[in-house]
């Protein structure tokens, strides 16, 4: 008698959902962090904090959360000894942050050598297996050549990022430090998160909004052209060569040329149901748009910098992965209860209200506004209000998620 | 004569497509095998299926995909060495 699903190909229920689950309290406690900060200044060491609460604690976690389950959907890759790889990729990323935040507050060096061999050891040691099973692969498509390229930029990105932080901590700062940290950003940004979202929406885009596929074409431009660039921006930078703006100019055509196509795709889907998904996902693809956009005309204008991490990292990324986590645990959910046998669930669209993802969503994108005007317009009531609403946004995110994982876990021992 | 059963899932958001397959697949026996049309390669099904002693065959074409599905017993599994 056939059984349902192979349970061999996919990690234990916990082990993605506990990463979904702690990324928005890492936001709330980012939030608070940021509420009683007495200047929005992005080289104030409360707000490095903040944005690495975010960054690593939301961003990182929710696709560390999203890869053991896309992996074996996107490539047929299992991770071997999925809940131990999990289990301690979790623990060695969750402390490495909270010791990293501690750091910055107290300003202490032992937290940032403590922050810095902990998130090098969890992070390394999840990408670096993935990378193994991922380069197993036989004819890789773009996706899988996409991910490598994303996790292998990630990796020199994190080499970085902890030389950066070693020289704080050793207050050994080079000539060249500013220069690495550019190129830190740039390959974080870029180099990891963009071209992981581009393979991400590759898959999901077309498999969970039933839209055209992207084409061989549309793929490889996008991931090579991205990578070329990327590999490129050192060179610029270490050589003098002064092409800031062309290089910004160039990454703007891929960008803006990816953002077209998937919001005409998400237009254009055929089954136009009523879904808080495709807002989201909508909504993060305009942030990366003007994001892209603000991040050129911050080479010919004097203009905030604060604004350019609003629009690309609450605007584009986490408002992509709120999306993406409505999506991911309401089918994780059913996959693991489908694969126990149990076929009389509800089904992956009455696993969390539509009306509280509507009224997350929409405090969401006013706190998204608020930023905006905030900053833009250097107004801190407003930037406070914002932080407000974002706290409330990811209360309610976790609140609205944990219903999906309630159902599991009510029904997992029938 | 054997029997196909067509499941058409190119307009089906994930995870309906798997639920079709996997619901349909009771069904196999030595007269028939299921032909399944998608727009993307169900990455996840090949793992089940061959979890399952199920065999399959692919067919991609531009914008869809055909998979082929017969258990050990199917009486005409050289049909499948064919299709293109």
């Amino acid at each position: 008698m056939f059984a349902g699903l192979s349970l061999d190909q996919a990690p234990p229920y916990k082990s993605p959902v506990k990463f979904f689950l702690v990324a928005p309290i890492f936001a709330i406690v980012a939030g608070i962090f940021a509420l009683f900060s007495d200047n929005y200044d992005i080289h104030n060491p409360n707000i490095i904090a903040t944005i690495h609460l975010i960054t690593i604690g939301f961003i990182v976690m929710t696709i560390l959360g999203a890869l053991q389950q896309m992996l074996p959907v996107i490539a047929g890759v299992v991770i071997p000894k999925a809940k131990r790889v999990s289990d301690i990729t979790y623990a060695l990323v969750s402390l490495g942050l909270v010791s990293f935040t501690l750091g910055f507050i107290l300003y202490q060096k032992i937290y940032f050598f403590l922050a810095g061999i902990l998130l090098l050891s969890g992070l390394l040691y999840f990408t670096f297996i993935a990378l193994i099973q991922l380069f197993q692969v036989k004819n890789k498509s773009y996706i899988v050549k996409g991910m490598i390229l994303s996790l292998l930029f990630f990796i020199l990105a994190f080499l970085i990022g902890v030389h950066l932080i070693m020289a704080n901590a050793t207050e050994n700062i080079s000539a060249l430090h500013y220069s690495f940290a550019l190129i830190h950003y740039n390959y974080i940004f870029f180099g990891f998160l963009f071209l992981l979202v581009v393979v991400i929406t590759i898959q999901v885009v077309p498999m969970f909004w039933v839209t055209n596929s992207y084409k061989n074409q549309e793929q490889s431009l996008i991931i090579f052209s991205s990578t070329v660039l990327l590999l490129f921006y050192p060179i610029n930078l270490f050589m003098n060569l002064e092409l800031d703006i062309l290089y910004k100019i160039l990454f703007n055509f891929i960008i803006l040329y990816f953002v077209f196509l998937t919001i005409k795709k998400l237009k254009n889907r055929k089954r136009k149901l009523k879904d808080i998904t495709v807002y989201f996902y909508i909504t993060s693809m305009i942030f990366l748009a003007l994001g892209s956009i603000y991040w050129l005309a911050m080479s010919i204008f004097e203009l905030p910098e604060n604004l350019l991490g609003i629009l690309l990292g609450l605007g584009f990324m986490v408002s992509l992965m709120n999306g993406m986590l409505y999506k991911i645990i309401p089918f994780l959910t059913w996959f693991h209860l489908n694969a126990k046998g149990l076929f009389d669930i509800p089904s992956m669209r009455e696993m969390i209200p539509l009306k509280n993802m509507q009224t997350q969503f929409y405090l969401h994108l006013f706190s998204m506004i608020g930023f905006i005007l905030g900053f833009g317009f250097d107004i801190t009531i407003i930037v406070k209000v914002a932080i407000l609403l974002f706290i409330v946004s990811n209360i309610l995110l976790f609140t609205n998620i944990y219903k999906a994982v309630q159902i599991y876990l009510k029904n997992q021992n029938r | 004569m054997s029997q196909e059963i067509i499941l058409d899932t190119r307009e089906l958001e994930a995870p309906e497509p798997m639920n079709l397959v996997l619901n349909a697949l009771s069904q196999l026996d030595e007269n028939t095998f299921i032909k399944m049309i998608h727009r993307m390669e169900p990455m996840m099904l090949y793992t089940t299926l061959v979890n399952n002693n199920l065999n399959y065959k692919v067919v991609p074409k531009p914008d869809e995909v055909s998979i082929y599905i017969w258990d050990n017993s199917f009486k005409e599994q050289s049909k499948f060495k064919d299709i293109n």
